[in-house]
């Protein structure tokens, strides 16, 4: 007798373009907000595939999760009696519905750029510390960026670290699962590491306006932080001398010296990567770099520090634009690099060297596993592949007992997966964390073409009218473009179509804001009708096409075919 | 007037005495004052070098070259034992006289703001008693083509001696050719919006003339005055070569290709050494090239290291005819006494000498429709040339003698070699350290 | 786990590499260390010694592990000496020049302060530029990485020996002196550009002072250090504050440090060394030093070296005066003179602006060559261990296939401590093996559609948290942001 409880999975098209949309698609918490008080949290996922670990196997069984924590994984154990279950009937031939640990991004950069109260301005540092020297920054629950966490949890992440974005010594990042609530809803450790970087300046005329300025300027600073404890430890012991100066914020760097926390370096290129490892020489310290995909390049200098920790992108470069066979302007570094690039993790977990992977750079994650799997095709271990974004980085974090693992007292954070995680095009049905159900919604396909260049009007109700005007780009299912206001103009974050309902998203920094935008509108014909939000409030849009689709912008392929063709 | 040659050693004396045209008979004329230059080897360019010969050369032209020739008991003679004469070198591409010191924006006159500029005549800017002009003669380029340098269509340029008195009496040949910048956007958008520019901008100037033409024949109304219009007929009408400037092979084959749809037939292309890759069709179409600095450094990081310097022997072995020019802007003018550097290293890197040689003299010359009167050591033509005690292309080689339009050029007069002499006696030292 | 660029297209230089099919590439990262065979012995060729020895005609030279071992006629080699026929060719010692930019990552000015003597070159070495490989091929083997010439007080140089392939830590070379850049004269003052804000000083007798008062601050700063406890004392006790930029005047003061200043004029010239005299040290040389003939019997004096281009005046008011003959005046009147490049282009053919020298002023071949070799490494303190062909040297040298001062040769072969870096065979073998691999990268490229670089570009802009500033122009180009940044700073500061 199965409990009414049980939902099975929505049946859904199996074309291939259908299930990109599905992957798309924005996540829904199933249930509690309009109920107002607490719903019962005892769930089972009944009769799965399991992989509670990499490289482990359970072929049918059950994850039972109370609490947000998962309480039994296995074969044999017994249901409770309270747990809702959940069941995921497939039809025949179908790939089995499998249950994975929740990934874990071990770096994803939130814009922490400081502004001192609505100002544009940054805020003037402490006396005697320069700008770009922020240790003592820390992630703020306004920070949250709501958007992008949703981005994240669609590509398969439940954890994360969340780290700052602005500086040369930028502050502590946070630990956070990825639910809703907010920063204070979700964060396991609120103060990790410490971020770094040498890719910053203060423009031609101010110091540094170099990359050699930036490493002395961060050589001086940790310099000054040795002295500083020292000096202090000195007066402390005899106050009879002049106190010396106190430097706020500074005290911050003792624990990544003295290996307290990570100190977590930014790195540009390959040789950034090797001046980190020559800069960093503190004996305490736990060093990780944050790497660029072309660690393959110098890797027998990289293995002299195989203590050395590396989060490396999944960011695998597009087809180099090519004009024909004896095109002469194509670069072979880039030819190289692209053709090279998906053998990077694979090569980095040949080497032996602690690596973690990470879809930093990628700007929207959304390509993190079907990049997963070309490294796995270029001879990456698919276990290895997985360990790399679950269990790796959860002994990174010290999480090894709570993350990256199905398995009693850990965190109740999963993926329900069509078939399985790591392939091109991989089918996520559910993401759990902390034993809060997301769904992915579908989504209908497009029943319009909004692409060509749109004459808006915002209104922004007592401030009045603005005119935009917004680009749209690329086909119905693979759109792109701009938006522009009073000459201002901004990308497109992520733009997509469902039935005759298009959403865009931005950011608002172009604009002089602080967020995201997001813009929904309704297509009728040359028509368009919405609303949308920003860091300046609501507001309301319509507007006309100016510019019809298809325009004649044919890409290079299709210039080329066309050609051909003739 | 016995002594004109030598008492006016920096100014073209020669040029006093032509009133009118006259026959340059291998007797000269009693009245004419020959100087003859002798016991040198000397190096024709359009023929084998000839020992122990003389040049004879009166009224500022060579009147012979040869062996034992007959010469007037009066002549001046000098004895160049040991030396070799070359003919001068000729700057195919250069901006001497247009720029003083280049961070001075009051002494640069090289770029003239706009993008249609077809009206300008550099000739009328060139500064005679330029600190470079010197400097360059000294290192033996005595003759230069002096380019404009803005905007898309740039203007005129001009052949000039490198010595005289005032521009106009180093001019050699005005309107030499009409600039035009091939925009790199353009290679892969017909729409792009420079080109457009200069497409609508020379369809303009070919219904100007049409109406002027009309005009002329009593057929209409004399369209209203434009100078720029006017400027582009010579270039229109075929008489002034289009000198199409591309910097890249992709954009050298679109602005070839643009040329035809327009119907120019007289084009030399400004090209760099990516020129290489595009040698079978110039050589095919019969298009010369003048050659941007040898020593540039390779366009892209995977061409070859020798990628520059190998590119005049390409386009020697496809069959190109080509003169060597520096980058012909920036730096480069106050240097353009290395030209012929350039072509020796492309001697290192498989060219032969004799074709080293022509592509800085006689070729340049005929490139730039002076080869009449420049670029060989020939009965005839400008007795502009100089005497060296090496070869001229290698840096090592002093040259030791200047003769331009015939009259002897003071070398000693040169700002470099006047503090040098000065300074040289201040600090004699001891010995090397 | 280098060497493994492509599965498909570069297998065969998995191999260990022979010394006669090695094979270089045009990414340092992806260039095999040559071998250093245990012997290598040239034969019969004209050796340009660098040394009192002079020019020596039918000439062997014997390299052991990488340093010269024997310099003479008909040597005895051991029987598996690799042998090098050199007869018809010419063997210099590897050039070395001293100023350079030529592989320096993220800006070669730290423009921003008056002084800037804590920056060190030393973190910014690009040893992946191609300019390294070109100028092995034009026969360099050493260069020296000097700061601009932005302020008066510039970083800490590096000197870096040309192995293609070798990580920046692999590059430097301790031999050489450490030493920094000062500069005078227009570019420190700001002449040429109208900042918005403008920096003191904005004149020469500006600049002259603000040296003073540097070198004042650094004694004092040195003698609060030297002032400070040690030991048990110094836990009680707060110690002085470091500073780096302190720390390294400082160390010019003690003589540790080398100044190598960029001057043109011969007033500033004259008026630093003082200024070096009375704190009690001696500028080790004058960069570009245009009007060092002016005063080059001064120079002598006080011990300076000058370090000079040949060809490069007018650029600038103060260069007006700079001629050809410089180098020769210098030389005569017993300064260290040297010719170096300031540009990676000119770096290609330094040869030839030693020709000058012999070409403006007489000055004899050998010496000439010495300007880029033995002079030049001694203005660096390294000539000790490069620079000239002499026993214990270290096996730098270079085969040209005609006189080495002659435009119409070229360098066959480049080698740095007994490893042939340079082959102009197998540089033709590497160039056709790239031509092959990119055809076949492309093929597949067009396979799978090649996407609109405009969209490339624009998801390069779109990506948070990654600056790839310059990766678009660098995969177009093949140029790196050092030698783009160098391109633009020649272009506006000329030196």
């Amino acid at each position: 007798m199965e409990p009414s409880l049980t939902r099975p999975t929505r049946w859904r098209p199996s074309l291939p373009w259908s299930l990109m949309f599905l992957l798309l698609c924005p996540v829904t918490v199933v249930g509690a907000q309009d109920l107002r008080q607490p719903t019962p949290q005892t769930h089972v996922l009944a009769d799965v595939r399991i992989v509670p670990a990499p490289g482990e196997v359970i072929d049918s069984g059950h994850v039972v999760m109370r609490d947000g924590v998962i309480q039994a994984v296995g074969s044999d154990i017994d249901i409770p009696a309270d747990a809702r279950i959940h069941r995921f009937e497939r039809a025949d031939g179908d790939a089995p519905v499998t249950v994975y640990p929740g990934l874990i991004e071990p770096h994803w950069v939130i814009d922490t750029e400081p502004t001192d109260g609505g100002s544009d301005e940054p805020p003037e540092p402490p006396a005697g510390r320069h700008p770009l020297i922020r240790p003592d920054a820390r992630i703020a629950a306004a920070h949250w960026p709501e958007d992008r966490i949703d981005a994240l949890r669609r590509a398969g992440f439940t954890t994360a670290v969340l780290a700052p974005s602005h500086g040369l010594l930028r502050g502590s990042g946070v630990v956070t699962n990825l639910g809703e609530g907010g920063l204070s809803g979700n964060v396991i450790d609120p103060r990790f590491g410490q971020f770094a970087s040498f890719d910053e300046r203060m423009g031609r005329r101010q110091f540094p306006s170099s990359l050699m300025g930036a490493v002395a300027l961060v050589r001086q600073t940790f310099s000054d932080a040795q002295w500083q404890s020292q000096a202090r430890a000195a007066w402390a012991l005899n106050p009879a001398q002049p106190r010396p100066e106190w430097f706020e914020g500074l005290d911050a760097l003792d624990s990544a010296i003295n290996g307290g926390t990570p100190l977590v370096f930014d790195s540009e290129d390959v040789l950034d990567t090797l001046r980190i490892l020559e800069f960093v020489q503190f004996d305490e310290a736990r060093l990780a770099i944050v790497g660029h995909g072309h660690e393959y390049q110098r890797l027998s200098e990289l293995e002299r520090h195989d203590d050395v920790v590396h989060i490396v992108p999944l960011d695998f470069p597009t087809t180099p634009d090519v004009e024909d066979e004896n095109d002469r302007n194509v670069s072979l570094a880039a030819l190289r690099h692209w053709h090279r690039a998906p053998d990077n993790p694979h090569i980095m977990h040949q080497s032996g060297l602690p690596t973690m992977l990470s879809s930093h750079g990628m700007g929207q994650p959304t390509d993190f596993l079907k990049n997963l799997a070309k490294a796995v095709e270029r001879g990456l271990d698919p276990d290895a592949a997985l360990a790399m974004v679950t269990t790796e980085p959860a002994d990174w974090l010290a999480l090894s007992d709570r993350a990256g693992r199905i398995a009693p007292g850990m965190m109740a954070n999963l993926l329900v997966v069509e078939g399985e995680l790591i392939t091109e095009e991989p089918i996520i049905s559910d993401v759990w964390i902390d034993g809060q159900r997301f769904e992915l919604a579908s989504i209908e396909p497009p029943s319009v073409d909004p692409v060509g260049t749109w004459a808006l009007t915002l209104g922004m109700g007592a401030m009045g009218d603005v005119e935009a005007q917004l680009v749209l780009t690329g086909t119905p299912t693979d759109l792109g473009g701009t938006l522009t206001v009073m000459g201002n103009e901004s990308p497109l974050n992520d733009a997509r179509v469902s039935d005759d309902q298009v959403t865009a998203r931005l950011d608002s920094a172009r604009f002089g804001g602080s967020g995201t935008i997001t813009l929904k509108l309704t297509i009728s014909g040359d028509s368009a009708r919405g609303n949308g939000t920003g860091p300046f409030g609501e507001f309301t849009l319509r507007g006309q096409r100016r510019v019809a689709a298809a325009s004649p912008q044919m890409t290079a392929a299709q210039t080329r075919s066309t050609q051909e063709a003739q | 007037m016995m002594n004109t040659v030598f008492s006016m050693p920096t100014k073209r004396a020669a040029q006093q005495l032509m009133g009118a045209v006259m026959l340059i008979l291998p007797s000269a004329a009693a009245w004419a004052q020959v100087t003859v230059l002798q016991n040198a080897t000397v190096h024709p360019i359009s023929a084998p070098a000839i020992e122990q010969a003389q040049v004879v050369m009166a009224d500022g032209k060579i009147v012979d070259v040869g062996v034992d020739l007959d010469v007037p008991a009066d002549a001046t003679v000098i004895d160049l034992t040991g030396h070799h004469l070359y003919p001068g070198f000729v700057h195919p591409a250069t901006q001497l006289g247009l720029t003083e010191i280049s961070s001075v924006a009051g002494t640069v006159d090289t770029r003239e703001m706009g993008q249609i500029n077809a009206a300008l005549n550099v000739e009328v800017a060139v500064n005679h008693d330029s600190e470079l002009l010197p400097a360059s003669i000294a290192g033996g380029i005595l003759t230069a083509h002096i380019i404009p340098g803005g905007g898309l269509i740039q203007g005129h340029s001009a052949v000039m001696n490198l010595d005289g008195w005032s521009w106009e009496e180093m001019l050699i040949a005005s309107q030499a050719g009409q600039h035009i910048a091939f925009p790199p956007g353009a290679v892969d958008d017909e729409d792009n919006e420079d080109l457009s520019r200069i497409n609508s901008v020379l369809d303009q100037a070919r219904h100007w003339h049409q109406a002027d033409a009309a005009a002329s024949a009593g057929n209409g109304e004399r369209p209203p005055r434009n100078d720029q219009l006017q400027a582009l007929g010579p270039l229109l009408a075929g008489e002034t070569p289009l000198m199409l400037h591309a910097n890249r092979y992709d954009v050298m084959e679109a602005a070839l290709d643009w040329a035809d749809t327009q119907g120019f037939d007289n084009v030399v292309l400004v090209a760099t050494p990516d020129v290489q890759h595009i040698a079978s069709r110039l050589a095919d179409a019969d298009i010369p090239v003048i050659l941007k600095n040898v020593y540039a450094l390779p366009m892209r990081r995977h061409d070859g290291y020798d990628a520059s310097f190998k590119a005049p022997r390409v386009l020697a072995e496809a069959g190109v005819k080509f003169a060597i020019a520096d980058a012909t802007r920036g730096m480069d003018v106050a240097n353009a006494r290395n030209l012929p550097f350039q072509a020796g290293s492309a001697v290192a890197h498989g060219l032969d000498p004799d074709i080293a040689m022509k592509a800085v003299t006689l070729w340049p010359a005929e490139i730039l429709g002076v080869g009449d009167q420049l670029g060989s050591l020939e009965p005839g033509k400008r007795a502009t040339l100089f005497a060296a005690n090496g070869h001229p292309l290698e840096p090592m080689t002093q040259i030791t003698h200047v003769w331009i339009d015939g009259a002897r050029y003071a070398l000693s007069d040169v700002k470099a070699r006047r503090l040098y002499d000065r300074y040289r006696q201040r600090h004699p030292g001891d010995e090397s350290p | 786990m280098r060497y493994l660029l492509s599965s498909l297209l570069l297998s065969s230089t998995l191999a260990v590499a022979q010394t006669e099919t090695w094979t270089p590439d045009i990414e340092a990262w992806n260039s095999q260390k040559p071998p250093q065979p245990d012997a290598v012995v040239f034969r019969n060729a004209t050796v340009w010694s660098a040394t009192d020895k002079g020019i020596l005609d039918n000439t062997d030279v014997l390299i052991r592990r990488g340093e010269i071992a024997a310099v003479g006629p008909d040597l005895s080699a051991p029987s598996d000496a690799l042998e090098i026929d050199g007869s018809g060719h010419h063997l210099t010692p590897g050039i070395v020049d001293n100023h350079s930019h030529a592989a320096i990552l993220g800006g070669v000015n730290e423009a921003s302060r008056i002084s800037t003597a804590d920056v060190r070159i030393r973190d910014v070495i690009d040893s992946e530029s191609i300019n390294i490989y070109r100028q092995l091929a034009g026969g360099v083997t050493t260069i020296n990485l000097l700061h601009g010439s932005a302020n008066a007080i510039g970083g800490q140089m590096a000197t870096i020996k040309l192995r293609w392939g070798a990580p920046p830590d692999e590059l430097v070379f301790d031999e050489a002196r450490p030493g920094i850049k000062f500069a005078l004269g227009e570019n420190p003052k700001q002449s040429n550009w109208r900042p918005a804000e403008p920096r003191y000083p904005q004149t020469r007798p500006g600049v002259a002072q603000v040296i003073r008062e540097k070198f004042q601050q650094a004694a004092d700063y040195q003698a609060d250090l030297d002032d400070a406890p040690t030991g048990r004392a110094a836990r009680t006790q707060v110690p002085p504050r470091p500073n780096h930029e302190m720390d390294a005047i400082a160390r010019i003061l003690n003589g540790e440090l080398d100044v190598h200043s960029h001057a043109y004029r011969a007033d500033e010239i004259l008026a630093l060394m003082r200024t070096a005299e009375s704190f009690g040290f001696r500028i080790r040389t004058i960069q570009h030093v245009l009007e060092g003939y002016k005063i080059a019997s001064q120079m002598a004096k006080h011990g300076v070296g000058g370090s000079t281009f040949i060809d490069w005046w007018n650029f600038k008011a103060e260069a007006t005066d700079a001629i050809g003959y410089n180098p020769a005046i210098m030389h005569q009147a017993g300064v260290l003179t040297a010719l170096h490049s300031d540009n990676p282009e000119l770096a290609r053919r330094m040869n030839l602006d030693a020709a000058k020298a012999v070409r403006y002023g007489g000055v004899d071949p050998h010496e000439a060559l010495k300007m880029i070799t033995a002079y030049s490494a001694d203005q660096i303190g390294a000539g000790h261990a490069i620079g000239r062909i002499t026993e214990g040297h270290d096996a730098d040298v270079v085969l040209w296939d005609g006189h080495p001062l002659s435009a119409f040769s070229k360098v066959q072969q480049t080698w740095v401590d007994g490893r042939r870096y340079f082959d102009r065979q197998a540089d033709q073998r590497m160039q056709q093996a790239i031509a092959e691999e990119r055809q076949a990268l492309i093929a597949r490229a067009l396979d799978e559609g090649g996407s609109s670089s405009d969209e490339a570009q624009a998801s390069e802009e779109a990506t948070p948290g990654h600056q790839h500033t310059f990766n678009f122009a660098r995969h177009l180009t093949g140029y790196r942001p050092s030698e783009l940044d160098h391109d633009e700073y020649c272009v506006f500061h000329a030196n």
